[in-house]
């Protein structure tokens, strides 16, 4: 079934600026995608239009076959049954992490709770469920961050750069980590980044942006093989962040 | 279009508060008459210059207390630090008349320190010591050690928020400590000390007491002189008027200056800093800094107060005192409790809506703050007598002019700047993208105020609580204006005793506005202490 569908989306600020021009887009469900491009290309503007965080301008967006924006109608945030990774992770300060994971997960409290403690321990953070997110690490925190994300259990998982200030080993082992517990789980995900390993690693489809236009689409491979030139500069991006 | 409460209440509020400063603009349309032609050509540069030079030496001398001490207290340890932390705030109770009128007994030529002096040395009557206070440069002194804790306050907050590792990222790159704190730990709190900042402005030029004391022509005693000298009302409010149009032109100066700046934390990133322990001579230069602004703001004038009240019979705890100290303390928490809840909601419907019209809207409710609390008083009465002749008299017998609703509404509109400034500067260190994050996990509207916002701005709910309290309780015209047939507040006594220069008489209840004043500062400065997450560790 198709998890979302994005169709002829346009987005701008400044009439005649177009942040995105014509984006289409298919994921199937339990895929992985990732949107590739350098700083500024448009690809968390569209991760955000996804979200409900922002209205596209024209174009619409169907996840599982029912619109949830066009013309017409949209969908609230609250409503549209999506979870959001963040670079900052954005953990709630004033909350234990086993409140910050069942922060967003509705029914009896003892349900919460078990949902909460199954996705800490899958993302082996258990130990800190009495914490708060300031007594834990960066890395400790993005993966409560996934797993928060992950609890009420959402159609869509959507990371914006998640991994993008965790230095390079805590990246390659939660690459591999998420990439795991994602499938295990049947769960769909959208992951932007500006990395060509994270995409490598992490997904089944990769788009590229650049200038607000998908200029590349197709599985990891294919993209590997096809854009080598974008690959250097992919990675010379990353080596200067 | 479909208007949700987050919009409404905005507009609702806007009309609320402009109506009884439109009131006032009003009189701009009408008739001028032969003492504006006067005041225009003879008085008028001489308001403006010395309001400008009265504002200035005050922005300086406030910027240089409150941003100082607020770091020391945060980034040292040292002899005293913890009463500082909370004593600071000391000054905020005492108003600047007060302050003024104690001056002027201890420093005029015959005030309390000259004699002292010239006992002690045994000089002639014709020595005087310190030199005359009634002037500008007085003024400026006055407001200045009564007002820094505004600046006080929002610095401190915006220091401990600060995160311990973008201060040392400054270290590490060749900037010394005086370097971090000038070029690093000032830069990045900028919103927060030009939001304390304005308060202090706004408070200066909307003074009457003090200017008036020393005989200083600002455009406030213009427009009482014009009001009670020349009893023409109408040129009274034009003056204001133009009052007003520099405030806002200040409100819009402000908010362009920072227009695309953005400060918050991630919050998730914060490390708490690590206190360095002072020895020796800085020690004692720390101790030195902080104690000066409080021994002249609050300790000084205090102590006179006292030796004032002690020539004077001490029988002010009867049942009239409690009855108006308990009138006092009422409204003033009914005040601070709306005003803080209405500045959070305000704040809260312009971050949830992005709307820029909200926003427009938000920065012309702290005008009132900016009118002299007897224009603001006129404004109101006028506004609600019209509510009483139009609607409310048609329903019951119940009528607004003269009531309590009256009197918290004009404390409302001129002390919602303090919190809207306080919960705003509050709102800046929430990364917005704690908002998104939220709104994904479906939490929206009342609940993400409820759930996320409002533990995040504990702080800044008791910060603007705390403010409004000691503005409330200090708070003279409007009250004398709008007050209930007798009902009485400590500062209405106050103030009739200090006009008159009778301060034997005025020592007594001016400590007790004093000490009504200390008790919201001592509790809720110890719940400011404890309330930050982050400090856990």
């Amino acid at each position: 079934m198709t998890a979302l569908e994005i169709k002829d989306l346009n987005h701008y600020y400044v009439k005649g600026k177009n942040v995105l021009n014509d984006v289409n887009i298919e994921l199937e469900d339990g895929e992985i995608l990732s949107i590739l491009g350098p700083s500024g290309c448009g690809k968390t503007t569209l991760l955000r239009i996804i979200a409900g965080l922002e209205k596209e301008t024209s174009g619409s967006i169907l996840m599982k076959d029912q619109i949830i924006s066009d013309h017409f109608h949209t969908v609230l945030t609250e409503n549209r049954d999506v979870g959001l990774v963040v670079q900052e992770r954005a953990l709630f300060p004033h909350l234990t992490i086993i409140n910050n994971v069942m922060f967003g997960v509705s029914g009896s409290k003892t349900n919460r709770h078990s949902t909460a403690m199954r996705l800490l321990k899958l993302f082996r953070v258990d130990r800190y469920a009495y914490n708060y997110p300031n007594e834990i690490s960066s890395g400790e925190q993005q993966r409560v961050a996934i797993a928060r994300a992950m609890a009420p259990n959402p159609k869509i998982l959507l990371m914006d750069e998640p991994f993008g200030t965790l230095d390079q080993s805590l990246t390659n082992q939660l690459r591999v980590e998420t990439r795991k517990i994602l499938k295990d789980n049947n769960i769909t995900a959208i992951i932007v980044s500006h990395d060509f390993d994270d995409a490598l690693s992490m997904s089944d489809k990769v788009i590229v942006i650049e200038d607000g236009t998908v200029i590349q689409s197709g599985s990891a491979k294919d993209i590997t093989h096809i854009s080598r030139e974008k690959s250097v500069k992919f990675s010379s991006i990353k080596a200067n962040t | 279009m479909r208007l949700s409460f987050w919009e409404i209440t905005p507009i609702t509020l806007f009309v609320i508060f402009i109506a009884p400063v439109a009131l006032v603009l009003y009189s701009l349309t009408g008739e001028y008459s032969d003492n504006w032609t006067h005041l225009y050509e003879y008085v008028l540069t001489g308001y403006i210059i010395n309001t400008v030079y009265l504002v200035a030496g005050v922005s300086i001398l406030v910027s240089i207390i409150g941003v100082g001490t607020a770091w020391l207290i945060t980034n040292y340890n040292f002899s005293g630090k913890n009463i500082f932390e909370w004593a600071l705030i000391l000054p905020l109770a005492v108003p600047p008349y007060i302050l003024a009128y104690t001056f002027t007994g201890l420093f005029d030529t015959f005030g309390t320190a000259n004699n002292l002096i010239r006992d002690v040395f045994d000089l002639g009557r014709e020595f005087t010591f310190f030199p005359k206070f009634r002037n500008v440069p007085g003024a400026i002194i006055v407001f200045s050690f009564t007002l820094y804790p505004y600046v006080y306050l929002v610095s401190r907050m915006a220091f401990i928020n600060q995160s311990r590792t973008m201060l040392e990222a400054g270290r590490t790159l060749g900037l010394n400590k005086f370097e971090t704190f000038y070029k690093l730990g000032v830069p990045m709190i900028r919103p927060a000390i030009i939001g304390g900042l304005m308060l202090v402005i706004m408070e200066t030029i909307s003074d009457f007491g003090a200017v008036d004391h020393f005989a200083i022509s600002t455009f406030t005693t213009g427009i009482f002189r014009t009001w009670y000298g020349m009893y023409d009302i109408e040129t009274a409010k034009q003056l204001a008027s133009l009052l007003l149009i520099f405030a806002v032109t200040l409100i819009l100066i402000e908010r362009y200056s920072r227009r695309n700046a953005s400060y918050s934390n991630a919050m998730s990133l914060y490390k708490p800093l690590f206190l360095t322990k002072l020895k020796g001579i800085p020690n004692t230069l720390a101790f030195l800094i902080c104690f000066t602004p409080i021994f002249i703001g609050f300790l000084l004038p205090v102590m006179e107060l006292l030796y004032w009240a002690l020539n004077y019979k001490l029988d002010f705890f009867n049942e009239k005192f409690i009855t108006t100290a308990w009138n006092t303390f009422y409204l003033a928490l009914m005040a601070a409790f709306l005003c803080s809840i209405l500045a959070v909601i305000i704040n809260f419907s312009i971050r949830y809506k992005s709307n820029n019209y909200l926003k427009v809207m938000s920065s012309f409710l702290t005008v009132g703050y900016a009118v002299p609390g007897l224009i603001l008083a006129i404004g109101v009465m006028q506004m609600l007598t019209y509510f009483d002749q139009s609607f409310v008299s048609e329903f019951s017998n119940f009528i607004l002019t003269g009531s309590i609703m009256g009197l918290v509404l004009a404390y409302v509109i001129k002390s919602y700047a303090l919190s809207s400034s306080t919960i705003e500067a509050g709102y800046q260190r929430i990364n917005s993208r704690v908002d998104d994050v939220a709104r994904t996990l479906k939490t929206s509207g009342w609940a993400l105020l409820a759930q996320v916002h409002l533990p995040l701005l504990k702080t800044s709910f008791l910060t603007s609580m705390l403010l409004v309290v000691s503005e409330v309780i200090k708070e003279l015209p409007a009250t004398l204006i709008l007050r209930p047939f007798n009902f009485d507040t400590l500062a209405v006594y106050t103030y009739i005793y200090a006009a008159e220069e009778r301060m034997y008489d005025a020592a007594a209840p001016s400590i007790a506005i004093v000490l009504v004043g200390l008790i919201p500062i001592i509790i809720l400065t110890r719940m400011i202490r404890t309330s930050r997450p982050a400090s856990r560790d």
